[in-house]
């Protein structure tokens, strides 16, 4: 009996080792199965990929169409230039490494993929870029001239009012990669991709005009540069005639990096593979189903999206230009900014374009960190753009400009510049940035000078007689304190401390500055409804930037114009209209000589400095140069050498 | 207990009404313009910036934006009012920016319920500045809105678009085809005439007399039209319930679709899916994680209750309750990450692997797990404080009771009286903690969401709250509300399957 239990028990074990032993066996197969599955895919993929490879451009036949292309007037010149910048690195080439990933940062999901809806800059910058090929783009090193891209050879007419564009023959779309690509429903798609190839022509930019310019599409921050456009039309498959009705700089700007071909073989489908009528083709298209993908014809091809993780892109081996030396750019999505110390570190990125000055001196402090190592290098990247103090002329208290000039005076840049931004930062006196050729490089900084502001004060009549510290004067008939509220934005903590410095340098010459920290909608709100009297700012710009939005003077009279702070000057204004006409470059530098030091004297904005930023990448990141223009991290020159 | 499952399940919908007409006013009430945000904080671009009103206009058509929340009584605009408005934009009257862009706002949220009065004003104005605002207003104003599905065609306008249709294709088309042929032909006829308002223009330069033609054209097509914004008694006790906010909200409600997102124009319910993966997989682990580790210290310090292992047990869950999940998950962070100063052991965050597609599945298993660790212990260490102590108190209740008294007293081993007769009645209450759970699962929590750089539920709130996504915050809160009111009433059932006691008869 006993004996009997014992074998009942051990032979339960034992089968049950038994049952355990083959189920593992039995996972350990299936994964083994999994793997080769993988495998197999991974190589089918790579067989497909191969067969695509087929270069285009190099086939006999194309090439002799190219010679043999006719140009509607060959004697003008042709207004792009080839970019001396070379895009390939030779050491790449030498050492052969032409492969590897990038791994960098996306910080928050994008709204959507679509660049005429989207106002995104950092979809511009990274991602449009890479994938969709613009009619031309700016020189490396010098953003006034232009390199062929998508268009080979631009012709302008008729003081500037007519651009004849035409388009290099043999490019193709990338291939779309959906999701659900295998989904019966997109068998219209594929089919047609599959009888043949959609290649890139002038008809897609004809598309894009029209998407820009249809009233019921969402695209408000591309309509207003193609406002003066009269008419526009392909005179055939590779070659686009724009009609401007006036002569306008813009139009440079308008007819070159903006300039990008929509897929019109996607844009004018419903999802069915319906063709959209034509009076539909606006509301559908702001919804378009297409809208949360990418599919360009640009050096880098769309590959997938992931929600919250990444964003990948390969290399498009079709590229008809010098192509990439990274073979694979990705993008992690993820919004704590604490975590890219975490992620560099990790190597799980390799480059992060804007790092927190602080932890960089954390790590510097560290002897065991790759910073101070010197694995992980630190670049420091000039950005267009600056920051500033704005007055608003049309508060009573700030409508002398020796009111505004003695608001400058009080600010001690230098030091601030020095310590507080340390040292990451240019000092400007305009509205340009210091490196450009329109920027006035003679206007001098008005220095830190208390007793000076002290005087003009007294000079436009404000006087302490009560003697509570705080200036007086009577303002139309009423006895006003110098006393305003200045606006800053909550989050910035810069600025926050830049403003208790300088309220205390005003308590000094008796103004007495209230901070207002605020929200960015609500700090938006107060701008746009002009209830403020002094706010801090910062404005992204171009090398050379239009200052028509900003400091023309009907722009102030607009509801939500930009020119917020009221300036109004007749001078400036007629400069601002004769540069909109000028486009020869020296003429345009000495109109903005003169404009930058109208503005120097009126100081409706105290200007603070150009903001530098930090950019961190590994060692094995190599050739990391930087373009003069926005994006200045623009990865086609690096490689990875690891 | 059918009947009153049935009677609360009943019950549940006027509670769900009355919960979403309170979200929904909470939601729409609250300053602050979804239209209108910056995606960048703090800087601007130059040149970004001009004419958008048309694009705005339509976005908020589109998202019905520009109705009035609860009810519409805009059929009743005087004509003073709008005058007043009129005067303000041409500065006829001195007016600040802030009045003159709320003047702009009003006029163009009114839409066609302004039409009238501005005919009218148009007709009689003497003043050459304010009939210019008007018909300017009047053009934008009287622009038919295009519709994006077959299902939203309505209006005055579109009914009798419809009905033409109808006429011309006496039901030839079938369902889709037949859908959407119709939307086409609706948005084309539109389409067409929109066209032929705008095309009306004059500019201060014109001749008087093209201005008056202008005029005449605007006034006469208004005529042909007038019966499209007039309304009759019925239509307006219709248009003051049906044409609101809330209204068109519940229609869409009533056909299962939530909206699309105002954000990235995707639908609401495919974003709550995408990100409900992450969070279900995440409170799953925890709850049961928790669960583990949480009733067998609670039933340990009932047994040993008031010793110093009980004692010392209750003072450290105590003061693992009292640590703050931030810094807890930034520490881990810190000190276990591959990022950090000390051991390498986890990733610095995300759910799993990127390259996870190219994974086999029990890789990826690996993956998700060394991927989920860290934020998992945060996850769970501050539950355990109130789990335990739910199963100890529930455990002493029972311990004292007469039958386990009776078990000890037939000699049973220790271990088998509190194992087998003690536990299994103590933690009826703890069981039933576990319904009040459901909601959540969905929750997800937004502080480790964003430490660990995980995109779940928690984050998506967050960002749909900045972002002012009326849509996703409605979608995210009834699906909390549903998942409460079951939540409820599976506990309520619960009690009464384990308890005999209780029952609802």
């Amino acid at each position: 009996m006993e004996k009997g239990q014992t074998f009942v028990t051990i032979s339960k074990i034992v089968l049950w080792i038994l049952f355990l032993g083959f189920f593992l066996f039995f996972l350990f197969q299936i994964d083994n199965i999994e793997r080769s599955l993988l495998m197999i895919r991974q190589e089918i993929s790579d067989l497909k990929r191969n067969q695509r490879l087929m270069p285009v451009s190099q086939s006999p036949s194309l090439t002799n169409q190219e010679s043999s292309r006719k140009y509607l007037h060959p004697e003008l010149p042709n207004f792009l230039e080839p970019d001396p910048f070379n895009y390939v690195a030779q050491e790449a080439v030498i050492k052969g490494k032409l492969d590897g990933t990038l791994v960098q940062r996306w910080a928050s999901d994008p709204k959507g993929f679509n660049f005429i809806l989207e106002n995104d800059g950092s979809l511009r910058q990274k991602l449009e870029l890479f994938c969709i090929e613009p009619a031309a783009y700016d020189h490396w090193n010098d953003p006034e001239k232009y390199a062929p891209r998508a268009a080979e050879r631009i012709e302008i007419l008729d003081d500037y009012k007519t651009w004849i564009i035409y388009f290099r023959r043999g490019m193709v779309w990338h291939r779309p990669s959906l999701k659900d690509w295998n989904d019966p429903q997109y068998k219209w798609l594929k089919d047609k991709l599959d009888q043949e190839e959609q290649s890139v022509t002038a008809h897609d930019f004809v598309f894009y005009l029209d998407m820009v310019l249809n009233p019921q599409v969402q695209s408000g921050h591309l309509k207003n540069y193609y406002e003066k456009v009269k008419e526009y039309k392909a005179i055939d498959d590779y070659c686009m005639i724009v009609h401007w009705t006036e002569k306008q700089y813009q139009s440079v700007m308008c007819m070159t990096t903006m300039l990008r071909p929509v897929p019109r073989f996607i844009y004018e489908y419903d999802k069915e593979g319906n063709k959209i009528p034509k009076e539909n083709l606006g509301t559908a298209f702001n919804n378009h189903w297409f809208n949360h993908n990418v599919i360009g014809c640009g050096p880098y091809q769309f590959v997938s999206y992931e929600p919250g993780v990444s964003i990948k892109l390969t290399r498009n081996e079709r590229y008809w230009g010098p192509k990439p030396n990274i073979r694979e750019l990705v993008y992690l999505i993820y919004r704590d900014s604490k975590q890219v110390l975490l992620k560099i570190k990790s190597k799980e990125q390799d480059l992060v374009d804007v790092i927190n000055h602080d932890y960089v001196i954390d790590e510097m402090k560290n002897p065991d960190s790759p910073f101070t190592k010197g694995n992980i290098l630190v670049k420091e990247i000039p950005v267009v753009g600056y920051t500033y103090i704005g007055w608003n002329s049309d508060n009573p208290l700030f409508s002398d400009k020796r009111v505004r000039k003695a608001m400058t005076l009080a600010l001690n840049r230098k030091d601030i510049l020095k310590n507080i931004v340390q040292g990451l930062g240019i000092l400007t006196t305009g509205p340009f940035y210091p490196d450009a050729r329109v920027y006035n490089k003679e206007i001098q900084p008005y220095p830190f000078d208390l007793d000076e502001a002290a005087r003009l004060l007294k000079e436009c009549g404000w006087e302490d007689n009560d003697k509570n510290g705080v200036l007086e004067k009577e303002i139309h008939g009423e006895k006003v304190n110098f006393e305003f509220s200045f606006l800053v934005w909550n989050t910035s903590e810069q600025w926050k401390t830049i403003a208790q410095i300088y309220k205390e340098d005003l308590y000094k010459i008796g103004v007495q500055m209230n901070i207002r920290a605020l929200d960015w909608p609500v700090f938006q709100k107060m701008m746009n409804n002009k209830e403020f009297q002094a706010f801090s700012g910062y404005w992204l710009i171009n090398y050379d930037a239009d200052p028509y939005q900003l400091w023309h003077s009907t722009q102030a009279d607009i509801p939500l114009g930009s020119n917020r702070v009221g300036f109004r000057n007749k001078r400036a204004d007629e400069i601002i209209e004769e540069a909109r006409r000028t486009f020869e470059s020296e003429k345009r530098a000495k109109l903005f000589h003169e404009f930058h030091k109208i503005i120097h004297e009126e100081q409706p904005y105290t200007f603070f400095y150009a903001p530098t930023d930090e950019m961190v990448y590994w060692d094995y990141v190599k050739n990391v140069v930087l373009r003069k223009e926005r994006p200045h991290i623009f990865s086609l020159p690096y490689y990875i050498d690891k | 207990m059918a009947i009153y499952i049935l009677r609360r399940i009943l019950l549940m919908i006027p509670t769900f009404i009355a919960i979403s007409f309170i979200i929904f006013l909470i939601v729409n009430l609250a300053p602050g313009d979804p239209g209108e945000l910056a995606s960048s904080q703090g800087q601007e671009s130059a040149g970004e910036s001009g004419s958008k009103r048309e694009a705005t206009r339509i976005f908020k058509a589109q998202f019905h934006l520009n109705k009035p929340i609860v009810f519409n009584l805009r059929y009743g605009i005087e004509e003073k009012e709008i005058l007043g408005y009129l005067e303000k934009i041409s500065r006829q009257t001195t007016a600040s920016t802030k009045e003159l862009i709320e003047a702009e706002e009003i006029l163009e949220n009114y839409g066609q319920y302004a039409l009238p009065s501005l005919a009218s004003i148009l007709e009689k104005t003497n003043n050459e500045e304010i009939r210019r605002v008007a018909l300017r207003v009047f053009k934008d104003n009287s622009l038919g809105q295009q519709f994006r599905d077959y299902r939203n065609i309505a209006g005055k306008e579109a009914a009798e678009l419809v009905e033409e249709f109808h006429k011309k294709n006496p039901s030839r088309l079938q369902d889709s085809e037949y859908q959407r042929e119709l939307l086409y032909f609706v948005n084309r006829e539109i389409g067409k005439r929109n066209e032929y308002i705008r095309s009306l223009n004059y500019t201060k330069e014109d001749s008087p007399e093209k201005q008056k033609d202008v005029l005449e054209k605007v006034l006469s097509w208004y005529k042909n039209h007038s019966h499209w914004y007039t309304y009759s008694f019925w239509e307006k006790a219709a248009i003051t319930f049906c044409d609101t906010r809330f209204a068109h909200y519940w229609y869409n409600l009533l056909h299962f679709d939530f909206g699309i997102s105002h954000v990235d124009k995707q639908p609401v319910v495919t974003k709550v899916m995408e990100k409900l993966r992450y969070s279900v997989v995440l409170s799953l682990a925890s709850i049961f994680l928790s669960y583990l580790i949480a009733v067998p210290l609670g039933i340990f310090s009932a047994v040993k209750r008031n010793s110093l292992a009980d004692k010392s047990i209750t003072v450290l869950l105590f003061m693992l309750y009292s640590l703050p999940t931030f810094f807890v998950g930034t520490l881990l962070l810190q000190f276990f990450s591959a990022g950090g100063d000390y051991w390498h052991f986890f990733p610095t965050g995300g759910f799993i692997a990127r390259n996870y597609v190219d994974m086999t599945t029990f890789d990826q298993l690996k993956s998700l797990i060394w991927h989920i660790f860290l934020p998992l212990i945060c996850l769970t260490y501050a539950g355990l404080a109130s789990l335990s102590r739910y199963a100890r108190s529930g455990l002493l209740d029972v311990i004292r009771a007469d039958y386990i008294k009776t078990a000890r007293a037939k000699g049973l081993p220790e271990y088998l009286v509190i194992l087998r007769h003690a536990v299994r009645n103590g933690m009826i209450p703890v069981l039933t903690l576990l319904a009040s759970v459901l909601p959540v699962l969905i929750g997800g929590s937004v502080v480790i969401e964003f430490i660990f750089a995980i995109d779940g539920m928690g984050s998506l709130m967050l960002l749909s709250i900045t972002a002012k996504d009326y849509n996703t915050i409605m979608c995210i809160s009834l699906i909390s509300a549903i998942l409460v009111m079951l939540g409820i009433l599976l506990s309520d059932i619960s009690y009464a399957l384990v308890d005999p006691r209780i029952s609802f008869k």
